[in-house]
């Protein structure tokens, strides 16, 4: 009971305090003070009795001198009147005159030692240095202790009043200073509501002392408590809030999410990750204890790995893994974990198994050529890297095999013919070789094949022979018969180099060797390709220069009339004086000047001096028709009908003595821009010679749409004309086509006289060759002319001429 | 040579203005008391000397106011007032008082066992002095 009122009631604890410490510290004083009040009054009591006798002693010693014992004991009677006084003894130097004793049945008497005697030597009243007698006076003990006790208890009880005064006083005085403001705000605390806004009111007095800041204090407090209570609330709130979206962009994701522990065990993880992975449904309430490492990984050393990964580099990680889950196929997911402390990791788990397998595609596809089946490109370089890189010791040789005529082949009978064609192709050259070799599609019309262990050059010689002839045998395609040749370049591996640039590049020096040799035969890279690729490149820089240079020359062969043997036109041909390689003949710089694009510069050149030259004929009498050779890189934009009518009217010249020649190839594109250009330089009087005709793949249906005015029948129909029936039989057909579409017919490259006659027979309108003139400068075609006109080239002309 | 002189003239000072005899306590001649001391003489008229003898004081009241601050340093009244606090007992009674001094002197020439003062010029031969009380 009073140990609880002692912890619930400051006042009981305060007072108790107080009574405590006032009953020590009072207790203390009396102790002391009582001590010396004792003292005191034993002190006061003896100072009493000395006064006594001081009042006495005159008396006394009287009494004394006259030894008068009555007086004495008159002295003694009175000094007994004091209570303090037990006993009075007077006496002279000769006996006792008094001596008293009060209450003599007291035992106390007997002993008067007890108490200190107070005894005064009693002098004459005369003569003072004469001694006669004393007075002694014995003290009551009790009576002194009587007073001493006495004394004592009044200090006892003054301080007693005093510590109940104060104590009283003090609890006054905290009971209303503190206690009660106390149990004021106490009771005014909890009526308090801060939610709106109400504040603690200070006891009424205390506004200004401790208790009125200990208020405000209380009062910033609850308002801060209150501001940090609202902050809390309204995190709380966004916090709910979040964890609602967040739970269900958790549960709705179609990624599988989870959080796992540094082993891979899994604490919680979505409904996504569970169908996923066909995991028991997750339970959100309670932790889950499924471990990833459980699962079944076909690379059980992953996982582990991409954990320690995460966790020791603290860094995110992802990866595709793969599944094997029974007899299921084989799924891949992708992983990334995250760290998100405390040793824990977040992880995401995607299925991309379709993403996955569309890469594989994609990656065969990136590889495999769609039309052939073969490796493309990319995959040969592949193959390469896996096959060849590695083993730099055997020996094998690279060929690369291009389809002559084949774009030509597309673009006449369309992309779908030509994909078939390409298919079939494939196909033979797959024949051909060794199961072991490697075939690849490289480019639109060319092939590489990879031949492993060619020991020697026979042994492929003999393979590139039978690729060629299985190449060059006939097929039917749409319908039609047809055939294409193929140029192979080949090199060796190791001797040729062993990175697969210098090896390709190689075999496409070796290729196009092959097919400026004519095609059809295969050739063996040697250094000395790489040096007459260089010189090309060299000469191609310097033809840029050639014409500031003036280097260039135009020469003029001669086109005779075969039927009357007069020199009708001629054709300008370009030649370049080299300063250091000499003539470079123009089928060496020609198809490097179309390359480049010069040879738009040269085709205006080439106007240019021609009609020049023209006007200078004009004025000396000549009227030859003058052909330029216009290249297929030309039409339509690089010799503007617009610029060759302008060279014409600068120079004076007549259109009809202007001729343009060119080659079926540029012309069988057949589009529009062509058949303008073509169109509106014959509507402006240009004379148009299709030139090597019968050599590219084109019909004779052509030349009924394309307007030309007339035909140059290539020299390597009229060169073999003599041995090969059919090219006679074909010179003959185009010669009569030509009369019935009313062409003329120029035959080109006419050597002797056999072919001569032949041609005359035949009916061919024209000829140029050797037979009559190789190309000549200009300065000399008047001599030649006169030459042409004066040989006996024309006997039965000759002779009429004569006659 | 001026301390002398001043001690002369102190000497002078002291001295009474008109001369004052001196007092003489005296006995008849065959009395036993002898030669005394201020002290007994003191005891034999202050009555502290009861025991020194069968011997009476007289006072007279011609040089007692004299004798008596002479002899103790206090006047007459103080004696009177000491006097009177042994009358109130009765057992030591003051020096019987004569009226003149021939009659003390008679009275001391009758009994030898008294004892009483004179002045010095008063001395006979009958008398014997015991004690003399300087100027």
């Amino acid at each position: 009971m009073i140990r609880d009122w002692w912890q619930r009631s400051l006042l009981f604890r305060t007072v108790g305090g107080i009574v405590v410490i006032s009953l020590l510290v009072g207790g203390l004083i009396v102790f002391v003070m009582s001590d010396g009040a004792a003292r005191q009054a034993e002190e006061a009591a003896y100072r009493h009795l000395i006064e006594l006798l001081d009042t006495v002693e005159s008396t006394a010693s009287v009494a004394c001198f006259v030894g008068d014992s009555e007086l004495a004991t008159e002295v003694a009677r009175g000094l007994l009147s004091s209570s303090l006084v037990l006993g009075v003894d007077i006496a002279t130097p000769d006996g006792g005159l008094a001596q008293l004793k009060r209450r003599l049945d007291d035992p106390g008497s007997d002993r008067p030692d007890a108490a200190r005697m107070v005894q005064r030597e009693l002098h004459s009243p005369f003569t003072p240095a004469l001694v006669v007698g004393h007075i002694r006076l014995t003290p009551d003990p009790a009576a002194i202790a009587e007073q001493v006790s006495a004394a004592r208890s009044q200090i006892a009880l003054q301080a007693l009043l005093m510590i109940v005064t104060v104590t009283l006083a003090l609890i006054l005085t905290v009971w209303r200073q503190v206690v009660l403001p106390i149990s004021v705000m106490s009771r005014r605390l909890p009526r308090i509501d801060p939610g709106r806004g109400e504040q603690l009111v200070p006891p009424e007095g205390c506004e200004r002392d401790e208790f009125g800041s200990l208020v405000s204090d209380i009062n910033a407090l609850s308002s801060r408590l209150l501001g940090a209570l609202e902050n809390e609330r309204r995190l709380n709130r966004q916090h709910e809030i979040d964890e609602r979206k967040y739970r269900g962009i958790f549960e709705q994701a179609e990624s599988g999410i989870f959080i796992a522990d540094a082993a891979g065990c899994m604490t919680s993880y979505n409904h996504a990750l569970a169908r996923l992975l066909g995991l028991p449904r997750p339970l959100f309430d309670r932790p889950m204890a499924v471990s990833l490492g459980e699962l079944a990984w076909a690379d059980d050393s992953a996982l582990p790995a991409m954990l320690r990964r995460c966790l020791e580099g603290n860094l995110a990680v992802a990866e595709d893994l793969e599944l094997k889950q029974g007899l299921m196929p084989r799924r891949w997911v992708n992983l990334s974990l995250t760290p998100i402390g405390d040793g824990l990791l977040q992880g995401i788990l995607i299925d991309v198994t379709e993403r996955r397998n569309a890469e594989l595609k994609a990656q065969r596809m990136a590889f495999t050529d769609m039309l052939t089946g073969l490796p493309n490109r990319l995959g040969f370089e592949e193959y390469w890297n896996e096959q060849i890189n590695d083993r730099p010791a055997q020996l094998f040789a690279l060929l690369v095999i291009d389809l002559e005529g084949f774009k030509q082949l597309n673009d006449a009978l369309g992309f779908p013919a030509g994909d078939r064609v390409l298919a079939s192709f494939a196909a033979r050259i797959s024949s051909c070789v060794k199961e072991s070799d490697w075939t690849a599609r490289i480019a639109g019309d060319e092939f590489a094949v990879v031949l492993r262990n060619i020991g020697n050059q026979e042994h492929l010689d003999a393979i590139c022979q039978r690729i060629l002839s299985s190449l060059g045998e006939r097929f039917t395609v749409s319908g039609q018969q047809t055939c294409l040749g193929a140029s192979i370049g080949a090199t060796l591996y190791p001797r040729d180099g062993t990175k697969l640039p210098t090896l390709l590049r190689n075999a496409e020096l070796a290729l196009n060797e092959a097919r400026s040799q004519g095609g059809r035969l295969w050739r063996l890279f040697d250094p000395g390709m790489i040096q007459a690729v260089e010189d090309r490149h060299s000469v191609a820089s310097d033809l840029r220069m050639a014409i500031e240079r003036d280097e260039l020359r135009m020469h003029y062969q001669p086109i005779v009339d075969l039927a009357t043997g007069q020199v009708l036109g001629a054709e300008a041909l370009m030649r370049w004086q080299h300063p250091v390689r000499g003539a470079v003949p123009p089928d060496r710089f020609i198809p490097l000047a179309e390359q480049s694009g010069l040879i738009n510069e040269l085709g205006l050149w080439s106007l240019e001096t021609v009609c020049r030259q023209l006007a200078a004929w004009q004025t000396g009498g000549l009227a030859p028709r003058v052909t330029v050779n216009v290249s297929a890189r030309q039409i339509p934009d690089g010799l503007t009908p617009e610029r060759v009518i302008a060279a014409a009217g600068r120079h004076g010249i007549a259109h009809d003595r202007l001729g343009l020649e060119v080659t079926e190839g540029s012309l069988l594109g057949e589009s529009a821009a062509t058949l303008a250009w073509l169109d509106s330089l014959r509507r402006a009087g240009f004379h148009i010679y299709l030139d090597d005709f019968g050599t590219g793949y084109s019909s004779l249906a052509y030349l009924k749409r394309l307007r030309v005015d007339t035909i140059k029948i290539d020299r390597a129909f009229v060169r073999d004309m003599g041995r090969v029936a059919s090219d006679r039989v074909m010179i003959e057909a185009v010669v009569m086509m030509a009369s019935s579409l009313q062409l003329s017919v120029v035959a080109e490259g006419i050597e002797n006289a056999e072919q001569l006659a032949m041609l005359r027979a035949i009916g061919c309108h024209f000829g140029q060759g050797y037979h009559f003139s190789r190309p000549i400068p200009a300065e000399d075609f008047a001599a030649a002319v006169q030459r042409i006109a004066a040989s006996g080239t024309f006997p039965e002309l000759t002779a009429k001429l004569a006659g | 040579m001026p301390r002398r002189l001043i001690l002369l003239l102190l000497l002078l000072l002291s001295l009474p203005a008109k001369g004052e005899p001196s007092l003489v306590v005296v006995v008849r001649q065959d009395s036993h008391i002898g030669s005394l001391n201020r002290s007994q003489v003191i005891g034999y008229f202050l009555g502290g000397a009861r025991h020194a003898g069968e011997c009476e004081a007289l006072d007279q009241l011609a040089d007692a106011d004299v004798f008596y601050e002479k002899l103790t340093g206090r006047t007459r009244a103080q004696i009177k007032a000491y006097w009177a606090r042994l009358l109130f007992t009765g057992r030591t009674r003051p020096p019987r008082t004569l009226d003149g001094r021939q009659q003390l002197l008679d009275e001391l020439l009758n009994d030898p066992q008294t004892i009483g003062y004179l002045r010095a010029e008063r001395l006979d031969r009958r008398l014997r002095v015991v004690f003399e009380l300087p100027p």
